[in-house]
């Protein structure tokens, strides 16, 4: 099919405006009589708050109020909460006189520039009775361990699985662990809410760069005891979310801030109080036992996951939840056991991170896999291959179908342009005694592509022609910044056959939108994106109505481009939209306004799968990796921009080679205090670590999603870091299975490795 | 607060004389980067980036004087610190990230006196002096072997600035390269970092000198790989052996440290980097 | 303190205190956002402006330090047409997605191309190796910024 826009690589939304410096961020937001706020966070892990003695901070000239625990209300909420029905642990508060990690809220300062908050929250006194501290969840777990909440430091998930009983089943046994690290989402743009409260007429609005206007909303007006119309939660252009823009953190704060002082107030992390005072990746422990038969076939798995969640339960006990759902999307195993808990512990938050669960999980099972291949001494290609699921198969965690899922599709496209066979073999056959030591490893995986059918999912649209022919649309969306927006306005204009330009498609603002659950899940596409285009369609067929009426005809008889519309067996009888619209708004007859509203619910929910091949070379001198070649093969079912699928490849990529080389939060075990909370010392893969990376992508459409769309955004990170892992494992011929992959663990492990060797 | 931009001689020791405590600052990279995030207040500083003056890279006698506040990009760029002294242009360009090295100054990172600065073992290796000027106007030179007093100190007096480096022009048929080793690839501090300077003659060390940094609390010269290196050929098996030996020598010196396993080990990869951009330069000058 | 120098090619006045930050200066006191601050410690490149033709971190900047001297921000490269071209480079080789990095970038980029107008893909890499974008692993950036090499090289022309 040859489309106009779909299929094409345009550039996102507001591109000009983001290069020239133009497009205004939270943080660039200025409010006439606007405050700052500065946040005075616990200097310990682990305590009670005694007093606090703001009066020096009171008294510096432009302070305007101190906020803390002795003047909010200490009402316990879920920061992961989108809809206020949602059963969920509630253990946060807007600020914490028990103190349960450095980092935490203890106050905050308003006043009238960052430099007298920040100058202020110095000032500021406190006495803190220390509590004994716990920062591992092994600490955390044992008898008599300081307990951080009254319901305790652990929560666990109740058993679960499907099949028979793992004992029961006959088959090889291989036990593997592993574990990854805390780390950071490092989005370029750092925390940030505005709020303004207007006390004439009770009206709060809140902007933040958020994943969820509605999450804001529910949270903000519940905290505040406000009615939901009364509180307004707009979203402003995101600057890089990742998962860290999830959770509602700031939003509440700034709101309380506002609503105390009657003036508006902006709230900007820095990058150190991002890094501790919002949300990190759950360091993860992990035990899988899998047992194989003798042609290498996957017959069942036990799977023990140890989350840590810092210091409060936020999403925490749902996403260890959100793990066990991955477990039967990609190999046909009869038999899953599966035990998680989720313990606090006093370090800083655990919480949403780009793929939510599925990563985690896809890192626990597919190092399962590479090793079992190493240790089998079959290929690992070839054990995937017998091991996947058939396309259409069903999900036995949930009983649903996992629909076209092209998993054998991307590892046999993905292998050849790979040169996977090549590569191994000359990787098996190099001179052990170089420096240099070359290796290879693929990881394959699906992710999701909305929420059905655990739970109810839908997207509402309205949609307008304005009267010079553009149109507008309207629903709760919410761009990272990865191109949705760029991607529905495509999607809207295919159908209307005008330009995306001429489409207007403002992100979530909670007076406009109809209730909708948020931007995670990897739903964009492929519900909001198919909710657009049938919303596009039914606009059109109002105007093709009007438009009948006008040119006496019927609506069959006309086609409509770029604007205009004809009597396709006439063409010279047309008019211009805008002809349309005016006709439709001022004549006995006209629609009036051309104007629709339209609901749709997915009944489908197809995987996107993937597999991502990769070639490292380590320096077993220095234990530096280089990434030699990389490519990833994705099922997307339609590339709606192709480009941009190849960006969220690359940056899937980066935070992979982060979590697999060098990214780590590092807390000091002896007294929780962070040690390296700052870009010097936190490093992130640069431009020069890169070599060009291939994407292809295998566009074999999809049930429902616009085009045959799928997702992309997540499902590209899931197979990245156990793909790595695997390349330096084959590497070294190591099972190493604990990141970060520091240089120093690397010559451990080479160093090892030759001493076993000359023994 | 009271703040100074001198723009010649006079007006710096001018500014010397009422500093009393205050900061001496240039490109600001470690200067604000520590003071990031906090609440700080100078009661005076001082900054020399109008020193037009002690920006020059000119000859002086029979040495090169480089300014102090000539910034990393500009000596690892310049045509004539390429040719005598390559390990110092080598430094300066893996110095940090493009917009550090555009306001970073020699002067600052001698100043900074970090361990692991990239400055210094050049400078050594080189054997460099640094030309100071107090706040009365006198002027005197320190060689690079007596700048560094530990960690976060240099020889500095309280009212003494760096005016410029003096580098003697290298001996015919002398070559010089750097190496680093760091978290990763570039835009790191450095773990490790080596400097060597040697005369080649056909293909023969005829004597050398290794600055070796980031270990000891300043970057120091080896005497062991100094005598080692002298009438050895300048080989890829020679560099190896120099890590052999450099290898011993972390083991040594910095014996119980928790880094000091990786370290010895990656000063190996490090000295035959080294060595092979010393064999590449040998062989593009024809020695 | 009273600060004149050059911004986007206009002498512009401030008082300001002599170690005021360059970037807090433009943000706050000239209503300049473009240039952003990511991390105040000179290793995102979210602040990134030029400083006499050079690529520099402006929160590494005291406002006194340009008195006399020429900033250019990325509000001021779409009028200044020795680096016009970079921006609709950037925007056609889909070298932009969340934005926020995007600025500092375009500045990293006039810097290069301004001292080296023919880099080769190492050059390009080292001089954006200071902006980390953590949206893609560069590839885009990359062919951004050959693309208005070229471009720059045939304006000159």
């Amino acid at each position: 099919m040859n489309y106009q826009y779909i299929g094409k690589s345009t550039p996102v939304n507001n591109s000009r405006a983001k290069a020239s410096g133009l497009l205004r961020y939270a943080g660039d937001m200025k409010l006439p009589n606007m405050l700052h706020m500065k946040l005075v966070l616990s200097p310990v892990a682990h305590g009670i708050v005694k007093a606090i003695d703001s009066s020096a901070a009171l008294a510096m000239p432009g302070v305007a109020a101190v906020l803390s625990f002795e003047n909010t209300v200490d009402t316990k909420y879920n920061r992961g909460r989108v809809r206020i029905s949602e059963d969920v642990m509630d253990q946060e508060t807007l600020f914490s006189r028990h103190v349960r990690f450095v980092g935490d809220r203890v106050a905050a300062v308003l006043a009238d520039s960052p430099e007298i908050a920040a100058a202020a929250a110095e000032a500021i006194q406190l006495e803190i009775e220390e509590l004994p501290a716990v920062f591992t969840v092994e600490a955390a777990k044992r008898e008599g361990a300081p307990q951080l909440h009254e319901d305790g430091n652990t929560v666990t998930l109740p058993e679960c699985g499907f099949g028979g009983r793992y004992a029961d089943v006959q088959g090889e046994e291989f036990i593997h662990r592993s574990q990854t690290q805390r780390v950071s989402h490092i989005a370029m743009e750092t925390h940030c809410a505005v709020a303004d409260y207007n006390p004439g007429t009770d009206r709060m609005t809140v902007w933040s760069p958020t994943q969820s206007t509605f999450g804001v909303r529910s949270c903000v007006a519940a905290l505040l005891g406000m009615p939901m119309s009364h509180v307004r939660a707009i979203k402003t252009p995101m600057g890089g979310s990742f998962g860290c823009k999830q959770e509602i953190i700031l939003e509440p704060l700034a709101a309380v801030g506002a609503k105390m002082t009657g003036r508006p107030v902006k709230l900007q992390l820095d990058r150190r109080e991002t890094i501790l005072c919002t949300v990190l990746r759950h360091p993860i422990k992990s035990e899988i036992r899998a047992k194989f038969d003798k042609g290498h076939i996957l017959k069942a798995l036990d799977l023990t996951a140890e989350l840590d969640a810092g210091g409060y339960q936020g999403v925490s006990p749902d996403y260890m939840g959100s793990m066990f759902k991955k477990l039967s999307w990609v190999y046909g195993v009869e038999d899953v056991a599966y035990h998680a808990t989720s313990t606090c512990t006093n370090t800083p938050m655990s919480g949403s991170y780009r793929g939510w669960g599925g990563p985690e999980t896809a890192f626990i099972m597919e190092n399962m896999m590479n090793a079992a291949a190493q240790k089998f001494r079959c290929d690992p290609l070839e054990l995937r291959l017998k091991n996947i699921l058939p396309p259409d198969a069903i999900s036995k965690i949930g009983n649903f179908p996992l629909g076209d899922v092209r998993l054998e599709d991307v590892l046999r496209l993905g292998s050849e342009r790979f040169r996977w066979s090549e590569r191994r073999a000359a990787a098996q056959a190099q001179d052990r005694s170089s420096r240099y030591l070359k290796g290879v490893g693929l990881a394959v995986s699906t992710h999701t592509s909305g929420y059905y059918p655990r739970r109810l999912d839908w997207c509402t649209v309205t949609a307008k022609f304005e009267e010079d022919g553009s149109a507008s649309f309207n629903c709760n969306i919410h761009d990272h910044g990865c191109g949705t927006v760029a991607a529905l306005k495509n999607i809207a204009a295919e159908e209307l056959s005008i330009p995306p330009d001429s489409i207007d498609f403002p992100e979530g603002d909670t007076a406009y939108n109809a209730l909708d659950n948020g931007c995670y899940t990897s739903r964009t596409i492929y519900v909001t994106g198919r909710a657009v285009l049938e919303t596009a369609q039914k606009l059109k067929s109002l105007l093709l109505e009007n438009a009948a009426r006008l040119m006496v005809c019927s609506a069959g008889d006309l086609a409509c481009q770029n604007g205009e519309i004809f009597v396709t067996a006439d063409p010279s009888r047309r008019k211009t939209y805008r002809d349309v619209i005016c006709y439709a708004a001022d004549q006995c007859g006209g629609s009036g306004a051309i104007f629709v509203s339209h609901t749709y619910q997915p009944s489908s929910n197809p995987g996107p799968a993937a597999a991502h091949f990769a070639e490292v070379e380590v320096d077993t001198l220095t234990g530096l990796c280089r990434l030699t070649t990389y490519t990833a093969a994705h099922d997307v079912g339609k590339a709606i921009n192709p480009e941009l699928c190849r960006g969220q490849v690359g940056s899937a990529l980066q935070q992979g080679m982060g979590l697999v080389f060098c990214e780590h939060v590092k807390i000091d075990p002896k007294t929780g205090q962070p040690l390296n909370a700052t870009l010097q010392r936190y490093h992130v893969a640069r431009a020069c670590d890169f070599p060009h990376i291939e994407t292809v992508l295998v566009e074999n459409g999809s049930p429902e999603g616009p085009y045959g769309a799928k997702s992309i955004g997540e499902s590209c990170f899931v197979p990245v870091a156990p793909a790595l892992l695997a390349a330096v494992n084959d590497a070294l011929q190591t099972d190493l299975t604990t990141l970060p992959l520091t240089p120093e663990k690397l010559i451990r492990a080479v160093q090892e490795k030759r001493k076993e060797a000359s023994l | 607060m009271n703040f100074f931009q001198p723009t010649n001689r006079d007006e710096l020791a001018s500014a010397l004389a009422s500093l009393s405590g205050g900061s001496i600052v240039a490109g600001c990279t470690d200067f604000l980067a520590q003071r990031n995030g906090k609440v700080w207040h100078a009661d005076a500083i001082l900054s020399l980036t109008e020193m037009q003056e002690l920006k020059q890279i000119e000859l002086a006698g029979d040495s090169l004087a480089v300014g102090a506040v000539c910034v990393h990009s500009q000596v690892a760029q310049s045509p004539v610190v390429r040719q005598y002294f390559p390990a110092l242009a080598m430094a300066c360009s893996q110095v940090g990230c493009a917009q550090i090295r555009n306001r970073g100054t020699l002067g600052g990172s001698i100043g900074t006196s970090s361990p692991a600065g990239d400055v210094y073992p050049p400078l050594l290796a080189l054997c460099g002096a640094a030309e100071v000027m107090n706040s009365r106007g006198a002027v005197r030179t320190i060689p690079a072997r007596e700048l560094m007093l530990g960690k976060g100190k240099t020889a500095l007096a309280s009212d003494e600035a760096i005016l410029r480096f003096l580098l003697p022009l290298p001996a015919e048929h002398e070559i010089s390269a750097f190496g680093k080793i760091g978290e990763r690839h570039q835009v790191t501090i450095s773990k490790i970092n080596l400097a060597v300077s040697a005369v080649v003659e056909n293909g023969c060390i005829q004597s050398a000198r290794a600055a070796l940094g980031a270990v000891a609390p300043h970057a120091y010269l080896s005497e062991d790989a100094a005598a080692f290196l002298g009438g050895k050929p300048l080989t890829a098996e020679t560099g190896a052996a120099l890590g052999d030996l450099l290898s011993s020598e972390v083991e040594r010196v910095i014996a119980g440290r928790g880094s000091m396993p990786y370290k010895r080990e990656a000063v190996r990869g490090l000295a035959q980097d080294l060595f092979a951009r010393l064999i590449a330069l040998a062989q593009e000058r024809g020695l | 303190m009273e600060i004149r120098f050059y911004l986007n090619g206009k002498e512009t006045v401030v008082n300001a205190p002599p170690e005021r930050l360059l970037v807090d200066v433009l943000r706050e006191d000239l209503h300049l956002t473009g240039t952003k601050r990511g991390c105040g410690e000179g290793e995102c490149g979210t602040c990134t402006v030029l400083l006499n033709d050079k690529a520099v971190h402006s929160c590494m900047t005291m406002i006194a330090q340009v008195n006399g001297h020429r900033v250019i921000t990325s509000e001021g490269v779409e009028s200044d047409p020795r680096i016009a071209p970079i921006v609709p480079a950037f925007v056609n080789n889909m070298a932009i997605q969340c934005g926020y990095c995007t600025p500092g970038m375009v500045m990293s980029a006039a810097g290069l191309l301004l001292n080296n107008p023919d880099p080769t893909e190492d050059e390009i890499r080292t001089a954006i190796s200071g902006n980390i974008c953590r949206c893609s692993c560069y590839e885009q950036i990359l062919r951004a910024i050959q693309q208005a090499a070229h471009d720059m090289k045939e304006a000159a022309k």
